[in-house]
């Protein structure tokens, strides 16, 4: 573990764990009006640390964390720092945000100016209790090319990828992966329990969305560009979400437990 | 849904406000009420901009919600003063041509 070490001008020695981008994201959320415990700090240290150890950092282009109960903080990515932007009826809970299944949803930016395609892409979706109405969205975007994570009913998720959709069997709560390649298309989910890949199948034939990506509903559309029109359905309550490129399946899984190390270790909540 | 009916024009100008309070304290834009377009009801064509006690509770940062900020007043006014809210039924802002997948 690199540490690194600081003298303020009263003498008091300050001890602060190394990662440059963890500092970074910590002290972004400090500015926006959260406190970080030192049990957090460790956390947050700790994840980014396994996620360049594990060689997947690079693909991660977002990754919001809300469990901050203040909402600047909770807008921020961790990987660029950019803020997304809250809209409407939103609960910012300790531990996690909620949408009023009304007016409430996230903006967190293009697919079209990640660097992302249709067989370069993950996904990831941290849902800590479902809503009681079938077919929210927690994270979507498209028309034609529908692309979403939903939950389909109390047993069942909608995986939909360039309007291709399937309803692999699982509750749709904990940590719900996706990622594809030229291969395949993986999606998973990680509870306390362990961790499970639900499907791998060919990818799609459809074509890939570009446009902005919303959670707690979908951008009917996202198809392409810059034009917005949300749906917004779900009051599930979400830990985390963030979109990258693809990911190995053994890459996945380890990013998976490192979200739900970091989730646990910056809440003292226990994942589904 | 507690809010306010306002035409396109104000409603834009209203989210102008609010992303400008934001930015003009070099701040990113990160939070905002959001506008909606009405669909079905007596208020068809208008647009809603929701105004709740828990959206004017939400924690911006530092403990500051969005009536801590003095340009909220001036926001407020210009949609004719909290009394001008009106409770509108959520059906009324959904699109009725969205796709259910």
């Amino acid at each position: 573990m690199n540490y690194s070490l600081s003298y303020s001008l009263g003498k008091t020695m300050v001890v602060t764990r190394g990662d440059a981008d963890a500092n970074a994201y910590i002290a972004a959320v400090e500015a926006a009006g959260a406190t970080v415990t030192s049990t957090q700090r460790n956390a947050i240290d700790d994840f980014y640390v396994a996620a360049k150890t594990s060689s997947y950092y690079t693909s991660l282009k977002r990754l919001y964390f809300p469990i901050w109960g203040v909402a600047a903080a909770n807008a921020i990515d961790m990987i660029s720092l950019i803020s997304g932007t809250f809209v409407g009826g939103v609960t910012h809970g300790t531990g996690y945000v909620q949408g009023n299944g009304s007016t409430g949803y996230f903006r967190a930016g293009n697919f079209g100016t990640l660097g992302l395609s249709k067989t370069n892409f993950s996904s990831v979706i941290g849902i800590s209790q479902i809503a009681s109405v079938d077919g929210g969205a927690y994270w979507g975007l498209g028309n034609s090319r529908f692309t979403a994570i939903r939950k389909n009913s109390a047993t069942s998720i909608q995986r939909s990828y360039c309007a291709n959709s399937t309803t692999p069997a699982a509750v749709p709560t904990g940590i719900i992966s996706t990622s594809v390649d030229a291969t395949r298309l993986l999606t998973s989910r990680r509870i306390t329990s362990g961790y499970t890949a639900l499907e791998s199948v060919a990818v799609p034939a459809g074509t890939f969305p570009t446009g902005e990506v919303i959670t707690m509903g979908y951008n009917l559309a996202g198809d392409s560009g810059t034009t917005f029109n949300p749906v917004i359905i779900s009051t599930s309550r979400l830990t985390l979400y963030g979109w990258g490129t693809s990911l190995t399946d053994a890459q996945n899984e380890t990013y998976s437990l490192n979200l739900k190390n970091l989730f646990e270790g910056c809440t003292g909540l226990t994942l589904p | 849904m507690i809010g306010f009916i306002t035409d396109i024009q104000t409603a834009q100008a209203v989210i102008d406000g609010i992303r400008n309070a934001q930015e003009s304290r070099g701040l990113p834009y990160y939070w905002t009420t959001g506008s909606y377009p009405i669909y079905t009801g007596t208020h068809a064509g208008k647009v809603f901009l929701p105004f709740d006690d828990e959206i004017m509770a939400t924690n911006l940062r530092k403990g500051l919600t969005p009536v801590d900020f003095p340009e909220f007043e001036q926001l407020v006014v210009s949609l004719g003063g909290l009394d001008a809210r009106i409770d509108l039924a959520p059906q009324a802002i959904i699109n009725p041509n969205a796709s259910t997948f």
